[in-house]
């Protein structure tokens, strides 16, 4: 579903991403673990076309994305790590106007559901955003991408900055979409809600992804993962 | 876009100055208007019940002419307050325009008067930019832009839609004062060519807010961040709106220097010299005159000529001095022709001064207009000197300045009448320009929707 095919950034002499390659599966969430800068978000921005890759691939549901920038995000939904919204308009009212831009028109009560669905309560969805907390637009940026009904899902640090509760629940929320066939490529710092959630945890280094380990039966402990983590930064 | 502050405040400002100008701009309309009214009136009484005099001395004694106010004059003034209104015709000379507006008033009125129309072109573009500067740069900055295309929207349907965003909020706020500019029209009791006219106007205006509307677009899809966007809109404001104008004056009179007023009265002066003086009997253009004459006749002396020597020899006189100014007039005429081909030529790169030009030929306030009803004061001048001077050469004798003309005479010379050139007239002469503007919203336009297509959101 998220497949990357040698895939390269340069800018000028630094490389950015380095031949990278990689195939998440639906119902597969796949963590990037590594420092600033070392090309977690880049990938995502391959993915989402807003870098043009120097050389390789980045397709989606088999789209290459440089290739087919519009209909490539028809099966994907992202979800940065600040969601900031429109804040003169409510929560619902911003979830009406991103789903319109994707092209699908809900009904009131499928968006109010998304909402729901994603932790938000229903009276707060009537409040303009400017009065949201960082965790509640957060929920609406997730309600965005479950209105888009998406088959590959992109995550850029999602939860930082948010209490451990609220990380909690999007967690729960992630679990229930890899249950659905959901293929995700999720960029993070936190080890320990890699460890819960990921089937596969990768770590990056100036580019290049260096180690991938396999979690599929949650069987690795984050102690392990830190040390190699700490390893091979 | 109705819910954020910033804009309630500048749409509050914006109303504020423009109701003040469209309510200062219809007071002084109707004002001038009853002023032009009055005053036509009591020139043309003043000329049928001045006292009883000979015809030609009533040609000294003159009259005055006014330029007609239009209807939407009041919604755009042009060049009026500079070119002033009222001419004096007498015989032996054509003058200039007397009673500029902008002669009682301080260095203030340079900077343009408070019409509507200034508002509408000068002040109206910076709450545009306002409105949209930061409609890219700000998303891409705030992260919104990255959700945003994620969501699969297509640039082109991007740019499609923040310009019908804008348009929506512009169209709110203009729409209010173009009906209160129609019902200003309607008070003054215009008729269907200055509604067609208005309408125009309209339209044009709309035009120029559109190519605002694409460059603050562009300018904030091709700066990274607002406050690049913001400076970069102003910078284009600056440059069309104040600069460009300025410039175009300036290179115009540098390429085609108008002549001092010394020259110009040296050469008149000049050339007078070189003719017939009805005033003066040894002069020699006059006597080489008398003596064709004479013998054309086959007489020995003015006397027995079958007309008055006196009234025909004024009217040769008149003729010659007339045929003087005109030519000179021409010259500066030609000079000022060439002026405003730069003008027309240096508008191309500036909406405002196309919207300008447009706008005050619509209402029949520019430059054009002013020399058209020069021209037609000249040609009644003529006219009416010529009237006068028939009269004494034809039911006069010789010698007699002492025969007097009354009322009856006079009330039967002919009037002055001019009104506004037809528009049908008009809008040849507008064509070139109204090309040029819708050009330009094309161009802006189409430039926006590809720096749209160029957006990175990182």
């Amino acid at each position: 579903m998220i497949h990357a095919i040698n895939l390269t950034k340069h800018y000028g002499d630094k490389v950015a991403l380095d031949s990278l390659d990689l195939d998440i599966a639906p119902g597969e969430i796949f963590c990037l673990l590594g420092q600033n800068g070392a090309g977690k978000t880049t990938t995502i921005n391959c993915f989402l076309g807003f870098v043009q890759p120097s050389s390789g691939q980045a397709l989606i549901h088999g789209l290459d994305v440089a290739q087919y920038p519009i209909e490539s995000k028809k099966h994907l939904a992202y979800l940065p790590e600040v969601v900031m919204l429109y804040p003169n308009l409510t929560g619902l009212e911003n979830l009406d106007y991103f789903s319109r831009l994707a092209g699908c028109k809900h009904k009131k009560e499928e968006l109010l559901l998304s909402l729901t669905t994603a932790g938000l309560e229903e009276k707060d969805s009537y409040r303009r955003v400017s009065e949201y907390s960082k965790g509640m637009r957060q929920k609406v940026g997730i309600a965005i991408a479950l209105a888009k009904k998406a088959k590959a899902l992109f995550l850029d640090e999602p939860t930082s900055g948010l209490d451990p509760k609220a990380s909690n629940d999007f967690i729960n929320i992630l679990l229930q979409l890899r249950n659905d066939g959901v293929a995700m490529l999720m960029a993070t710092h936190d080890i320990f809600r890699a460890k819960d959630v990921a089937n596969r945890i990768g770590i990056m280094k100036d580019g290049r992804l260096v180690n991938v380990l396999d979690n599929n039966r949650n069987m690795l402990h984050a102690k392990e993962i830190e040390e190699l983590y700490l390893q091979t930064i | 876009m109705l819910r954020e502050r910033r804009l309630q405040i500048a749409a509050l400002l914006l109303s504020g100055l423009f109701l003040l100008s469209l309510f200062g701009a219809y007071d002084y309309y109707a004002s001038l208007k009853k002023q032009h009214e009055e005053a036509t009136a009591t020139a043309r009484d003043q000329w049928e019940n001045q006292e009883e005099k000979n015809p030609h001395s009533a040609a000294h004694y003159g009259t005055y002419v006014f330029k007609p106010i239009y209807p939407l004059s009041y919604f755009d003034r042009g060049v009026d307050a500079f070119t002033g209104n009222t001419l004096f015709l007498e015989g032996h000379r054509s003058n200039q325009a007397k009673h500029r507006g902008a002669e009682d008033r301080s260095s203030f009125a340079r900077l343009g008067v408070l019409t509507p129309a200034f508002v509408l072109a000068m002040l109206f573009p910076l709450f545009i930019i306002v409105l949209g500067f930061g409609s890219v740069a700000a998303e891409r900055e705030n992260g919104n832009l990255r959700l945003l295309l994620a969501q699969g929207v297509h640039p082109t349907a991007l740019f499609w839609g923040k310009s019908l965003g804008m348009w929506s909020v512009v169209l709110v706020l203009s729409a209010p004062f173009f009906i209160a500019g129609a019902s200003g029209l309607l008070v003054a009791g215009a008729g269907g060519e200055h509604w067609l006219r208005y309408l125009l106007t309209v339209l044009l205006y709309l035009a120029y807010f559109g190519c605002f509307i694409h460059l603050t677009l562009l300018l904030s899809a091709a700066t990274g961040t607002p406050n690049a966007s913001l400076v970069a809109s102003l910078g284009v404001w600056v440059l069309v709106c104040l600069i460009a104008p300025k410039a175009a004056v300036n290179v115009a009179k540098q390429l085609y220097p108008t002549p001092s007023a010394q020259d110009y009265k040296n050469s008149l002066k000049e050339d007078l010299e070189k003719g017939v003086d009805g005033h003066d009997a040894t002069d020699e253009f006059t006597k080489k005159l008398e003596a064709e004459t004479l013998k054309k006749y086959g007489v020995d002396s003015v006397q027995h000529l079958p007309f008055n020597w006196d009234g025909f020899i004024m009217q040769k006189g008149e003729e010659h001095e007339t045929y003087v100014f005109q030519k000179h007039k021409q010259r500066l005429l030609d000079v000022y022709e060439k002026q405003q081909w730069v003008h027309r030529a240096a508008a191309i790169i500036s909406p405002y001064m196309l919207t300008n030009a447009i706008s005050q030929r619509l209402a029949g306030t520019d430059v054009v207009s002013y020399f058209d009803f020069l021209a037609a004061a000249e040609r009644y001048r003529v006219k009416l000197v010529g009237e006068l001077n028939e009269d004494l050469t034809k039911n006069f004798k010789y010698g007699d300045w002492d025969g007097k003309r009354g009322k009856a005479f006079f009330a039967q010379n002919t009037k002055f009448e001019y009104s506004l050139p037809a528009l049908d007239s008009v809008m040849p002469g507008l064509a070139s320009s109204a090309l040029a503007m819708l050009t330009w919203l094309l161009v802006s336009g189409l430039a926006a929707v590809f720096f749209f297509n160029k957006i990175r959101p990182v």
